[in-house]
């Protein structure tokens, strides 16, 4: 077990598969900022298969040590303070340069304390994170600005070609165009990489909006990560479509008994009528150790002829009453509940002994739990219909010529067709099943002996390996119906093995998709008059859709939080704040720095001036300037403005633990996106370090 | 940037620059000259020396017990491979060193610093263990201005949690478990509460006998072969509940058969055997003490070398393998053959079928050892035997070893040998109970380590979460120095911090709420007292003092008193004889009086400054045996004990967790929440959580979410330490169902 034991901990979280979905996933880090480097940290740890770090050709060298000053002027550099930064440490002594010597390191590897050549950025970071993990393959690449730099391409090359493995890397590191670019994997060969995750690391708009464009067109997920002063976020751009989520884990997971299926399915069946009444069951040992699950039967058959008995009474009465609720097949109103209840209670005998009666009491609510489909599913069903699968899984011809000028829309990526058939599959199940559907298969633990436990427990299994096949087959026919129709054209997707539709049976009840809006559409709604959103916005593309509809659901959703401020500091609501650090990126759009570049007093107050206008301009153009809780604390000006004098005050300034804790989010989140477990946030998680709390927005 | 006044001087370290410019100078200042104090230095520690270095913290002392082990390394990222087996604390606290930046020299916008600041920065490791009272103890503590956690168990918290108390030092606590994390401030002048103020969940106990007997779970047999491995190779064979003597087995048998009176007290002849003690049930037993096992056990040990004293030549590998299939017969054919012949199963579904290793089993090549090998294949009882026999030759082949680290006297689930000895002997008794599934190497280690599952995320997460909390203990520490208030204020400042998993109804992942009152009733910060229920006539003053006042209550160095009388006393310059008479005592004849029904001790601990009142109750039936169900023996009845008023009872909330995460007690005949005895679980180290096996994948990642989450749903104002020990974490469910 040697091989594994590094990662044993993590495997008993996520399991064999979201392991290997983090090795094949490569993992490209754009700017290496503290909060950046931690967020990559947190993934090369867990063994994330390669990861790629873009950063221009600032020097850390002039940063770094106390010895060489600061170049005077405005600092070109985003980052004004590497060394908050533990992967970019001041050259000479690296963290570990200590006992270098004993490190069993390739010697090929370049570290900061090996290289005679001072590293850019990038080959710094690179080579201190792949440090932490040999199983991680690390690349790096220096641009002369990530501005300039064209996102669009270097996806595309990486799809084609992988992530850059050659060059030698330092000689180039002066010339003007793009990259030096070294590998420093150890010798092993890459693992394949299936799946690409970017994050962004503190950039600026004139970085952001090109690369989250570029990240919808090749519908890659992108997220982005921001620590400024005592603040910061995550913010998810999902890619397109959206991102399905199979294992969403919810806290809370009903057991998926179908008691309320009527008639039961068979299996189900054949145990209630094997087992005795409990009425006339004197053995006590007998009675105490009958599952729960028979108990509740029992008492439902019991209900369900006491309703007949009721009904026919009032039949014969001649009065019209009509049958209420559940089809009479189980308890709906609160009156029936109640009445199922006493059922249950006029059963028992002795609640001190018979625990199994006591657990059947307490999971009454099973027996009116109704085990369909629920409405968050289907409105993932939905989404999915077989005309647009049929379309997407046909393969394109942009595909097959590899060029992007024809560019329409992004392109289905195959394992979100995967999703697809599965759901289509799951769509035809349903309607031959009463909308009932997969059964899981499992029970939960309960008094009874053993013999009645495992027939139930087999009863339960055997139908749900029915229902997988049945799944298996209605995929199956979807897939076929789309070859006959496909004219003969290959199609991007196949049937999923045994083990996914296993999966997908089991967490059909909690099917969720993450739909985000990409975040150039985000800004052209809330700074349209900043020149950098105004010129990035005449150079669109077209095709990348329209997102108003979603727009204004975030709006609604936005204004419903607002409701819900900071319970006993108001002034600590995170979103407050979070609008008071887009001012400042508002700031950068118009003056090509942040705020709070000096040291006068009326330059400083000048700037909250400023700041403070554009979170004004913000909250109007989001639409938010009526809600009470910006009207009272940031639109009312003494407030607003010290929030703004707040943020002039941090002068851009990156404080470790702010970066440390916003990169624990940002990568967790990472997790979720690589793995498909668990629904990531939606959209943007907002850290407020002044009172230590945290929201989750749709801005 | 513009040019600064310090343009002219030596720049600021840009990170301080930051930090200043987020904090302010007198903060910063106060940063740079604070003593602080880490406990652990693991998956939150690493993260937490990161972040103390760089935030600029310069005095930084780092206790830990710890050595590197692989399974750290893939969050625990100030480790590398080449460092396993190193203590931890020693290379944490180096590579911390190195990043933490030079202090700003002194400036016109800086304060005038003091010695501790321009001094050079010291990360001083201490690699022992918190509960050594010569190091770390109350005077210790003063020196700090703040005490961070990062521990992974309870007796630690405990035992830091009263030192800080006893120091009046603000303690900033915290846990994870999986994706979820707790952060809190303790802080005695300001009125908080403790680590200790709420119950923590206890681990799971499981009824001896269905321990020794009546398993119907594999976490049952899990529980067996743990108790084996403590047979096998631990200190004392007394120390495992598999233990048998004569004693025990005339108890068991008194309490089968119909009152043999007052039989129960033996003197002390108890131990001489004769044939005619054995009752009909045993005379399958063949030769021997009475137990069918024990001959070959102790055989067994001092074979290889457990009994023996370490420099005595190997024992022949063929001698080890045939006295282990001696010894395995014992276990999983003749015992069970006498089980069967006691009627333990006449009830039972299924009667448990005996397995005899065959000579070609013991000889087998162990499933570990074959080619193509994976820690998630399940053995054949073949494979367990030979397992088992390869397992137990290489621990005698160990023995010459000065000092061999392997098998460690207490079963740990790192330890290769003692896992594979555990799987193996756990399966095999699952093949003869007929108990499914039959657990992999990796199941079974899940199981058995109580393991946790951490992840770099979520520690990062937490870390930055305390030293942001020590921001504020420092600025409120530093209102008080500069005259602008007292102390004791921290409550206004600091937060207790839920980590959510998914956000709760307000929108928010960290869930900030104030900081709780201390507990009324809690024994360890408001001396309230406590009250007990025991037998006071059987119970003697040895094993009040460890089970009760040691274990239960966590005293290092108790001083008991019953009224004016000092009963028992120990610490340094006390001499242990003057009491040893009395701990053989029974409560009720010790002097001052005694201590039956109604009597209160008072029971002083100098070294937390802890002082307890004890009032005593007695009981001497416990047992209500329903029917059908095992017997449980005297002994059992005799030991068992309650905890009342102060040691908080398990609340509400507790109930509807375990009713929902335990519930399990699945399919077991024997539940009797009357008859469950303490299974002697001391494995206080590392990780430890009850866990039980669950039908899907490693999904849940602990239960305690469900706890938490409703915790916030409904504003409860109780809540639960996460521990990575799980405590806060009743159960999880795990097995793997992909191949790893």
């Amino acid at each position: 077990m040697a091989t594994n034991d590094k990662y044993d901990r993590q495997l008993r979280l996520w399991g064999a598969s979201g392991q290997r979905a983090l090795g094949n996933t490569l993992v490209l880090l754009i700017g290496t900022s503290a909060c950046g480097t931690e967020t990559l940290k947190n993934l090369v740890l867990p063994g994330v298969g390669s990861i790629l770090v873009v950063d221009d050709d600032d020097d850390p060298a002039r940063w770094g040590t106390s010895a060489s000053p600061p170049p005077p002027g405005p600092s070109p550099s985003r980052f004004p303070s590497p060394s908050s930064n533990f992967f970019l440490p001041p050259p000479p002594p690296s963290p570990f340069g200590g006992d270098r010597d004993d490190v069993d390191v390739d010697a090929s590897r370049p570290t900061a304390s090996t290289t005679t050549t001072p590293n850019s950025n990038a080959a710094t970071a690179c080579a201190l994170l792949t440090e932490l993990n040999p199983d991680v393959v690390g690349h790096h690449l220096s641009v002369p600005s990530l501005e300039g730099c064209d996102y669009d391409s270097l996806f595309a090359n990486l799809a084609r070609d992988g992530p850059p493995m050659s060059s030698s890397s330092s000689s180039s590191s002066s010339s003007s165009s793009s990259s030096s670019s070294s590998s420093s994997s150890s010798g092993t060969s890459a693992p394949p990489i299936r799946k690409v995750l970017v994050i962004s690391a503190d950039q600026p708009s004139t970085v952001l909006l090109p690369l989250s464009r570029a990240c919808h067109a090749r519908s890659l997920p992108l997220i982005v990560v921001r620590s400024y002063g005592l603040l910061g976020y995550v913010r998810i751009q999902a890619p397109m479509p959206y991102h399905p989520v199979i294992e969403s884990r919810p806290s809370h997971r009903l057991p998926d008994l179908r008691l309320s299926r009527h008639p039961a399915f068979d299996g189900l069946r054949d145990v209630m009528s094997s087992s005795t009444d409990l009425e006339c069951v004197v053995d006590t040992r007998d009675r105490s150790h009958a599952p729960f699950v028979i108990v509740l039967l029992q008492a439902l058959e019991r209900w369900r002829g006491k309703k007949r008995d009721d009904d026919d009474g009032v039949a014969d009465d001649g009065s019209s009453t009509v049958v209420v609720g559940g089809r009479g097949h189980h308890p709906v109103t609160i009156a029936e509940k109640d009445e199922f209840r006493s059922i249950v209670r006029d059963m028992t005998r002795d609640s001190s002994r018979e625990v199994n009666f006591v657990e059947a009491l307490r999971e009454a609510h099973l027996v009116w739990t109704d085990g369909r489909i629920s409405d968050e599913v289907r409105d993932v069903l939905d989404r999915v219909d077989e005309e647009s699968f049929l379309r997407a899984a046909m393969k394109s011809d942009m595909d097959v010529e590899g060029g992007s000028s024809s560019y329409v829309g992004p392109e289905i990526p195959s394992h979100v067709l995967h999703f697809q058939l599965l759901v289509l599959a799951l769509k035809r199940f349903l309607v031959a099943n009463d909308d009932y559907p997969p059964l899981e298969g499992t029970i939960p633990d309960m008094t009874s002996d053993t013999a009645r436990y495992v027939a139930l427990q087999e009863a339960y299994r055997r139908q749900a390996e029915r229902d997988r096949s049945a799944i298996d087959e209605c995929a199956r026919f979807v897939l076929a119906e789309c070859e006959r129709r496909s004219d003969g054209c290959e199609l991007r997707v196949g049937m999923p093995t045994d083990d996914e539709v296993r999966t997908f049976c089991k967490n059909s009840r909690y099917l969720r998709i993450l739909e985000t809006r990409p975040l150039f559409a985000e800004y052209a709604l809330q700074d349209p008059a900043s020149p950098v959103v105004a010129s990035f916005a005449s150079s669109a593309v077209g095709g990348e859709g329209n997102f108003d509809a979603i727009q204004s659901d975030v709006r609604d959703d936005l204004l419903v939080t607002t409701m819900e401020p900071h319970e006993t500091d108001p002034m600590q609501t995170p979103m407050l704040w979070w609008i008071a650090l887009r001012a400042c990126d508002a700031f950068y759009d118009r003056h090509g720095h942040y705020p709070g570049k000096h040291d006068q007093d009326l330059a400083l107050e000048a700037d909250a001036n400023e700041v403070y206008g554009c979170m004004v301009r913000i909250v109007g153009s989001m639409g938010l300037d009526e809600s009470d809780i910006i009207v009272k604390y940031l639109l009312d000006r003494t407030k607003g403005m010290d929030m703004a004098r707040e943020v002039v005050r941090y002068d851009e300034a990156e404080i470790h633990n702010i970066a440390a804790v916003v990169g624990g989010v940002a990568s967790q989140e990472a997790v979720k996106l690589i793995t498909g477990q668990y629904v990531p946030v939606n959209d943007t998680y907002v850290y407020n370090g002044i009172a230590s709390t945290a929201g989750v927005y749709r801005f | 940037m513009t040019v600064d006044a310090e343009s002219t001087y030596p720049p600021c370290p840009p990170i301080l620059r930051g930090m200043r410019a987020a904090l302010g100078p007198a903060l910063l200042a106060e940063i740079l000259h604070s003593r602080i104090l880490l406990i652990g230095s693991g998956g939150i520690g690493c993260e937490l020396l990161k972040n103390l270095a760089l935030s600029g913290f310069r005095h930084v002392e780092v206790v830990d017990l710890d050595t590197i082990d692989v399974s750290n390394l893939n969050r625990q990222f100030l480790f590398r491979s080449h460092h396993v087996g190193m203590p931890k604390c020693v290379v944490a606290s180096e590579a911390a060193l190195r990043m933490v930046p030079p202090p700003p020299p002194t400036t016109p916008t800086t304060p005038i610093q003091d010695d501790a600041t321009t001094a050079k920065a010291t990360y001083m490791p201490h690699h022992g263990n918190v509960f050594d009272n010569a190091r770390f103890n109350v005077p210790y503590f003063q020196k700090f201005a703040i005490v961070l956690n990062a521990l992974d168990n309870v007796a630690a918290r405990r035992r830091v949690n009263r030192l800080c108390l006893a120091a009046n030092v603000p303690l900033i606590e915290a846990g994870t478990a999986g994706y979820l994390g707790q952060v809190t401030v303790i802080d005695r002048p300001s009125n908080t509460e403790c680590y200790e103020c709420q119950p923590k969940p206890t681990q799971k106990v499981y009824p001896i006998c269905t321990i020794r007997s009546t398993p119907s779970q594999p976490v049952h047999c899990i529980v067996w072969a743990k108790e084996l491995y403590k047979l096998c190779f631990g200190p004392k064979v007394e120390d495992s509940m598999l233990y048998e003597d004569e004693e025990s087995l005339r108890a068991e048998r008194d309490g089968q058969g119909d009152g043999d009176g007052d039989e129960k007290k033996n003197d002390d002849g108890g131990r001489t055997t004769t044939r005619s003690d054995m009752s009909k049930g045993e005379e399958e037993a063949g030769g021997g003490g009475g137990s069918t096992y024990m001959d070959a056990i102790r055989d067994l040990r001092s074979l290889i070398g457990v009994d023996s004293s370490p420099y005595s030549s190997p024992s022949q590998p063929s001698a080890v393998r045939s006295k282990a299939r001696e010894a395995l017969t014992a276990l999983f054919s003749t015992e069970i053959v006498k089980q069967i012949g006691m009627d333990r199963y006449k009830t039972a579904d299924r009667v448990p079928v005996p397995i005899s290793p065959g000579v070609d089993w013991v000889d087998a090549i162990p499933p570990t050892t074959r080619e193509g090998y994976t820690p998630t294949d399940v053995w054949s009882p073949a494979d367990c035997v030979s397992e088992i026999a390869s397992c137990l030759v290489e621990v005698a082949e160990n023995a010459l070893t000065p000092d061999p680290t392997s098998p460690l006297p207490e079963f740990d689930k790192d330890d290769d040998v003692a896992m594979r000895f555990v799987t193996a002997a756990s399966n095999l008794r699952s093949y003869v109970f007929g108990i499914e599934p039959i657990q992999s190497l990796y199941d079974a280690k899940g199981m058995a380590g109580n393991i946790i599952p951490a992840i770099a995320t979520t520690n990062a997460i937490v870390a930055g979460l305390q030293v942001l909390q020590m921001f504020h203990v420092l600025r409120a520490q530093l209102d008080v120095k500069s005259g602008g208030g007292e102390g004791g204020k921290l409550k206004e400042c600091c937060r207790y911090i839920y980590c959510l998993r998914d956000k709760t109804r307000k929108g928010y992942l960290l869930q900030p709420t104030s900081l709780p009152d201390p507990n009324p009733d809690c024994f360890v910060c408001r001396n309230a007292s406590v009250s007990l229920v025991l037998n006071t006539h059987e119970w003697t003053l040895d094993m009040f003092l460890r089970r009760i006042i040691k274990k239960e209550l966590g005293f290092a160095e108790p001083t008991i008193m019953i009224g004016e009388d000092i009963v028992y006393e120990e610490g340094e310059d006390i001499d242990p004889s003057e009491y040893v008479a009395n701990l053989a005592k029974k409560m009720t004849n010790l002097p001052g009086g005694g201590a039956g029904h109604g009597s209160v001790l008072r029971i002083e601990d100098f070294t937390q400054d802890l002082e307890v009142e004890v009032s005593v109750s007695h009981r001497d039936r416990w047992i209500i045996d329903d029917e059908g169900e095992a017997k449980v023996d005297d002994r059992e009845e005799i030991e068992k004990f309650e905890i009342g008023g102060k040691k908080p009872t398990v609340s509400k909330e507790n109930d509807s967790v375990d009713a929902k995460s335990n519930g399990n007690v699945a399919n077991s005949a024997a539940s009797s929440n009357e008859g469950e005895a303490r299974t002697e679980d001391t494995n206080d180290s590392d990780d430890e959580i009850e866990l039980i096996e669950g039908d899907d994948g490693p999904k849940l990642d602990g239960i305690d979410d469900s706890r938490m989450y409703a915790d916030s749903k409904e504003e409860s104002k109780k809540r639960t330490l996460v521990d990575q020990s799980g405590n806060g974490t009743k159960k999880a469910k795990m097995t793997v169902d992909d191949s790893v």
